[in-house]
């Protein structure tokens, strides 16, 4: 340590009255620094509460929607159904989980502008789940109606679409088994954890959207109907470009998302005789133009389980797997023939010919098409007791 | 002890117009501490001893009051202490404040100081501030020669070096400036060094208030610029770091210079556990230093702008909760966050015994309260408790304080623009980061801590 | 501010990076995607290899100005009037760049997220870039040096979740090449997102060590971009079909909102997106700003750096507020291809020509 050395200067104490005058100087610039802080963190404020926050609007002043329905009376007349969850503090006295309103106009959006003035809160269809649409106005065309969502950005892209038959009102105004939530259970129903998610197809807002567009893909959308409790699918529904074209049952979906490489999940077959669990589905697809002609050949190969035999027959593998097989290929011809017909590529073959051909020439070449499949199939295991012939 | 008599028979005895033990009482009139005993005579002239009994303990010059127990000669031969030297009017009272004593003759202007300095001390504990779970124990005290005393033990080597100075005109606090030799920035020292100088104040209490004043830029005083610890080992292994110390008397706490953004997010027990938990309780931080600050701003852009972002379920449960209170979610926000912090403060500032108790009031019974009278939602008292979880979840305390500050700023960012206004405060806060420096070095220097040296 | 301290090549490549990041999310797919039928990564790869020819001129440039910055080189070289001229299209050519950047962000968010908050208030995010600028280049690498960590995380996160729902197929013509898109003015005004380097160089002082770390920092950094910048292009493409994307004006902002996937906690992806995006913005436009900064300073040199940032982003904070139609814009992007191109080649080209011959004229001395 530097030993203590304090030195003194007669000049001290003349320096210490500078240092005190400079210091009430300081403070007092210091004071009126603080002053104009002060003054402009409230001006900010005051800002800030004058018309700062131009978007904000409280989740408890909006009305969430959760379904909306757009049903089509005539080409120029729009009935746009929405179904709104009701939200109740701390789980108590409402009789009811959600209501449905009901809008006509000329668009959606104006439907939407309409509903406002009938309600007390907010209409807001940003958090949309599903998206139905009408089996009347399906057939009208479908392109006019969903433009808004993407150029405006008011629905999510990423709703479920899906076409309902028997109108509306019994699908919106009905309340769900489960109860809860009202407004997003179709939204759960398609969700993967529910079951049977194959032939049930789930198909989004935006692949519809973007299939309008795509004239190498149709687009494919359940079909869902309101029974007495809850709703059913009766099976998906074909477009060619942006009209309803024809239905495909549950099973040919089941195909279909084989052929489109979409059977991620196991799914359980039913045949005559036994019961089989997919587990595995891995499909080929080659694609080429032969004398103009396009010419798909889908290869699948499947790998299934055992789930439940008949006990009054006695079958082997074998024969279980060619009935299999042959009962595919019965739906295969079936469901290509249908889409053929229609000239609707549900498939989306045509996109593996755009290095070749003109998007648009795709329709009319995929009628003369000649698209094929084949099946192979496995049976990994016939779980947990021996199959024996 | 001759030599003391010896150099009391040097002066020449200029005969003033006041001698030294006249101007000293004229200017510790007043003091009832101040003591001027006569302790005998040397050719006829009067001899006194001056100090103030309350720093000074004349134990060590051991005098008997009576007048015949011994000559001036054996008095002064009793003294132990060490360097003594010549003093006049004003360094002899800054020596007697110091606690030393002036050994005085009648008619001459000087005296001679002899260290009988008395220690107030405390004995060494623990941090008070930064709990230790793993190393260490102890923790600096108030006193500057036993912290410059526990760093030397840490640090045995002539490359430590310790550079004192007095700070402040009226208290002259003895401020000691420690580095490594051969690791220390020259350029960031000079900095040190001539911000020292360059002080001019009356007093400085703590290394605290030291810091703010050569931390001379305005409109950087945010952020701190050194870290505050308590903790000799800390020190140790920062000044072999690269990085200089400065320990004030009277204060507990060490500052260590340059601080980066980083070091305030680490703690010495990083170094003292392994390598994965360490790594791991970095991650920990620095992602409760995201909640602390994006929480309650998160709330307010998911429930009141862009209630497109978060599920449907979840904003139909902030809805229900919402449903009957009254206020737009920003005040009540800001109503429940400035509620948490005078919890908080309260707590801190009160004795032990009776924080318990507020903290219970104020958490339970309040939390409870206030959402059954349907002023804020159940949501937001859970978003506010982890929010006020978070923030103690910062290791330095300085930083803490900031933060307590930066997430109101990201609240009203939230209210303006959502969630980009969130990201748009987060981005100024960087932006702000990256313009200060600390002592010449840039505050976010760098992301991982640099081993060996280097700051 | 004592010695400046070496930037490293991986503070360029944050920077640079960045710049991919802030440009070519947004404007960028649509002009690619309009700009050809055949194969798109063709016009991609064309440009991103005319902007490393055009860097490594820069960097044969910055090799030989010991240690200075790039205008007060040129202004000793040609003399104050001739530099005058040639620096005067830099100014131009950085306000375009910037105003552009800034308003094209603002309408973006108004489009998407904040529909009825007036423009001119969106284009106040100009502020803390423009006082970053001010601050001076070491801020602006340090600033990017962290941002790119948060930034980056974010958009590599959105392009891992971008690949759900993509099919190879939709990708088509993948091998067709078509001459036409080099007549396409979507092709020429794509030109905007190669030019980060220039804004570096023309701010900030090199020697040879640091003009090396300025191209390693680069070429890396275009190698990163690139592949961004195809994933931009493509993970629309691929996941909407050609035909839609081309009809989109935010091919990659509409593919965010497309994301569905149960475990992401955010359902909103557009949101992230934006945030990421505008991490990367600021800093850029607090780059764009100090190199309208420097060029400023390289012409009136009596003027201070920071007075002149400063006046500069009250200038473009203005002008972005003003344009009344998006068209504007657009039209920009396409006309002010002379401009770039001079900046990418005729301008280095000039100096370093120019450079050639004092060495020459000195040595037949």
């Amino acid at each position: 340590m530097k030993p203590i050395n304090p030195t003194a200067s007669p000049a001290s104490e003349r320096r210490r009255e500078q240092a005190q005058g400079r210091k009430e100087q300081g403070r007092a610039k210091a004071l009126a620094r603080l002053r104009t802080a002060w003054s402009g963190t409230a001006a900010l404020l005051l800002l800030l509460a004058a018309g700062g926050c131009w978007d904000s609007k409280d989740v408890d002043n909006r009305f969430l929607v959760g379904a909306m329905g757009l049903d089509a009376k005539s080409p120029e007349r729009l009935e746009v159904w929405f179904r709104v969850p009701v939200t109740s503090p701390m789980g108590g006295g409402h009789k009811s989980s959600f209501f449905a309103v009901s809008q006509e106009g000329s668009t959606v959006m104006d439907a939407v502008n309409r509903v406002q003035y009938k309600l007390p809160k907010a209409i807001d269809v940003s958090s949309t789940r599903a998206l139905f649409l009408d089996e009347q106005s399906a057939q009208y065309g479908l392109l006019p109606y969903l433009e808004f969502a993407v150029r405006e950005r008011t629905v999510p892209l990423d709703a479920v679409v899906a076409v309902v038959e028997g109108g509306m009102k019994r699908i919106f105004e009905s309340p769900n088994p489960a109860g809860e939530l009202a407004g997003i259970y179709t939204k759960l129903y398609f969700e993967p954890y529910a079951g049977g998610i194959p032939r049930k197809n789930k198909t989004m807002l935006w692949e519809v959207y973007a299939k309008l567009h795509n004239p190498m893909h149709a687009n494919l959308i359940p079909v869902l109907r309101q029974e007495k409790k809850d709703f059913i699918q009766t099976g998906n529904a074909f477009f060619r470009s942006d009209h309803m074209a024809g239905r495909l049952t549950m099973d040919e979906s089941l195909l279909y998302e084989m052929m489109t490489k979409r059977l991620t999940d196991s799914e359980i077959v039913l045949m005559s005789r036994s019961d089989l669990n997919i587990v595995h589905n891995k499909t080929r697809v080659r694609s080429r133009l032969a004398g103009g002609k396009p010419r798909v050949e889908a290869e699948i190969s499947l790998s299934v389980s055992l789930l439940d035999k008949s006990h009054s027959k006695r079958r082997s593998e074998d024969e279980i797997k060619e009935e299999l097989a042959e009962q595919l290929d019965q739906l295969s011809k079936g469901l290509i023939a249908k889409t053929q017909k229609a000239g609707s590529d549900i498939f989306g073959f045509g996109n593996r010919f755009r290095d070749r051909i003109k998007p648009d020439q795709w329709p009319d070449l995929y009628r003369q098409g000649d698209i094929r499949c084949t099946f192979k199939i496995e049976m990994r295991n016939t779980g947990l007791e021996f199959l024996r012939a | 002890m001759p030599a003391l008599l010896a150099s009391l028979h040097k002066w020449t005895v200029d005969e003033p117009a006041r001698s030294l033990n006249k101007e000293l009482a004229l200017l510790f009139a007043d003091a009832h501490d101040y003591i001027c005993v006569k302790i005998g005579e040397d050719g006829g002239r009067e001899v006194c001893l001056c100090y103030l009994s309350t720093l000074a303990s004349p134990a060590k010059l051991r005098f008997v009051v009576s007048e015949e127990a011994g000559t001036l000669e054996s008095r002064l031969s009793q003294y132990e202490g060490t360097a003594l030297q010549e003093a006049q009017a004003d360094s002899a009272e800054h020596a007697i404040c110091l606690g030393m004593a002036v050994l005085c003759m009648e008619g001459s202007s000087h005296g001679l100081v002899l260290n009988l300095h008395k220690v107030q001390q405390r004995s060494l504990s623990s941090p008070f501030t930064e709990n230790v779970l793993q190393g260490p124990l102890y923790a600096f005290n108030e006193n500057l020669e036993v912290n410059t005393a526990l760093v030397r033990q840490r640090f045995r080597s002539s490359k430590l070096k310790c550079l004192v100075s007095d700070i402040g005109t009226a208290t002259r606090t003895k401020a000691a400036v420690m580095y490594a030799e051969d690791k220390v920035d020259p350029d960031c020292l000079q900095r040190v060094q001539d911000a020292l100088d360059g002080l001019d104040v009356q007093s400085v209490q703590d290394t605290g208030e030291l810091l703010r004043l050569i931390d001379t830029k305005r409109w950087a005083r945010l952020f701190p610029k050194a870290v505050l610890t308590e903790r000799p080992d800390r020190v140790s292994s920062d000044l072999l770091r690269g990085k200089i110390a400065i320990l004030l008397d009277g204060t507990p706490f060490a500052l260590l210079l340059p601080a980066v953004y980083t070091d305030f997010w680490h703690s010495p027990e990083d170094s003292y556990v392994n390598p994965f938990v360490s790594v791991f309780l970095n991650a920990l931080r620095f992602l409760a230093m995201f909640c602390n600050l994006t929480l309650p701003a998160l709330y307010i852009a998911l429930t009141s702008i862009n209630v497109d972002v978060n599920r449907l379920e979840i904003s139909l449960a902030a809805a229900a909760s919402r449903e009957g209170v009254p206020y737009p979610v920003f005040i009540e926000t800001m109503l429940m966050l400035i509620i948490i912090d005078f919890i908080t403060e309260a707590g801190t500032r009160l004795p032990q015994a009776i924080s318990a108790t507020v903290t219970m009031v104020g958490g339970v019974v309040l939390g409870q309260a206030i959402i059954q009278a349907n002023i804020v939602s159940n949501l937001l008292v859970i978003i506010v408790a982890a929010t006020a979880i978070t923030n103690f979840i910062v290791i330095d305390y300085q930083m803490g304080l900031v933060q307590r500050i930066l997430k109101y700023f990201v609240c009203i960012g939230a209210a303006v623009a959502g969630l980009l206004g969130i990201v748009f405060c987060l981005i100024c806060l960087v932006f702000y980061l990256s313009c200060l420096e600390s002592f010449g070095t840039p505050y976010l220097t760098t992301m991982l801590k640099k081993k060996g040296g280097g700051a | 501010m004592t010695k400046q301290p070496k930037r490293s090549a991986y503070a360029y490549f944050c920077l640079f990076s960045l710049y991919f990041g802030a440009a070519g999310g947004f404007l960028y797919p649509s002009l690619v995607i309009n700009s050809t039928d055949g194969a798109l990564w063709l016009p991609i790869l064309l440009w991103a290899g005319a902007s490393a020819a055009s860097c490594l001129l820069y960097v044969r440039l910055l090799r030989g100005l010991k240690g200075q910055p790039l205008l007060p080189y040129a202004r000793g070289l040609l003399g104050p009037a001739a530099a005058w001229l040639l620096t005067f299209p830099l100014l131009l050519f950085a306000f375009g760049a910037v105003i552009v950047m800034l308003r094209s962000f603002s309408e973006l968010v108004t489009m998407t997220l904040l529909p009825t908050t007036p423009i001119s208030f969106l284009d106040g995010m100009i502020v803390p870039a423009a006082l970053l600028a001010a601050a001076g280049l070491p801020p602006i690498f340090r600033a990017a040096r962290l941002l790119f960590l948060l930034a980056f995380t974010i958009l590599l996160f959105l392009l891992l979740v971008g690949f759900i729902n993509t099919h190879l197929y939709y990708g088509g013509p993948w091998l067709r090449p078509e001459p036409a898109f080099l007549l396409s003015g979507d092709f020429y005004g794509g030109s905007f997102l190669w030019m980060g380097f220039a804004f570096v160089a023309l701010c900030g002082s090199y020697d040879a060590e640091e003009s090396r770390a300025y191209r390693k920092g680069y070429l890396l950094a275009l190698g990163v971009g690139t592949a961004l910048v195809l994933s931009f292009v493509y993970l629309p493409v691929l996941t909407f079909g050609r035909e839609l994307s081309s009809n989109l004006t935010f091919p990659f902002v509409t593919k965010m909102d497309s994301v569905y996937q149960y475990w992401i906690v955010f359902e909103n992806l557009t949101s992230i997106f934006l945030s990421a995006t505008m991490f990367c913005l600021l800093v850029v436009m607090a780059l764009k700003l100090r190199t309208i900064g420097s060029v400023a300073h390289g012409l009136w040199p009596k003027l201070p750096v920071s007075k002149l940032v400063l006046t500069a982003s009250a200038v473009v904070f203005a002008v972005a507020t003003w344009i009344p139609e998006w068209r504007i814009i657009e039209s920009w992007l396409f006309n002010s291809l002379v401009i770039r191109m001079y900046v990418m080649f005729a301008f280095p080209l000039l100096l370093l020509a120019a450079g050639k011959r004092k060495t020459a004229k000195e040595e037949s001395k």
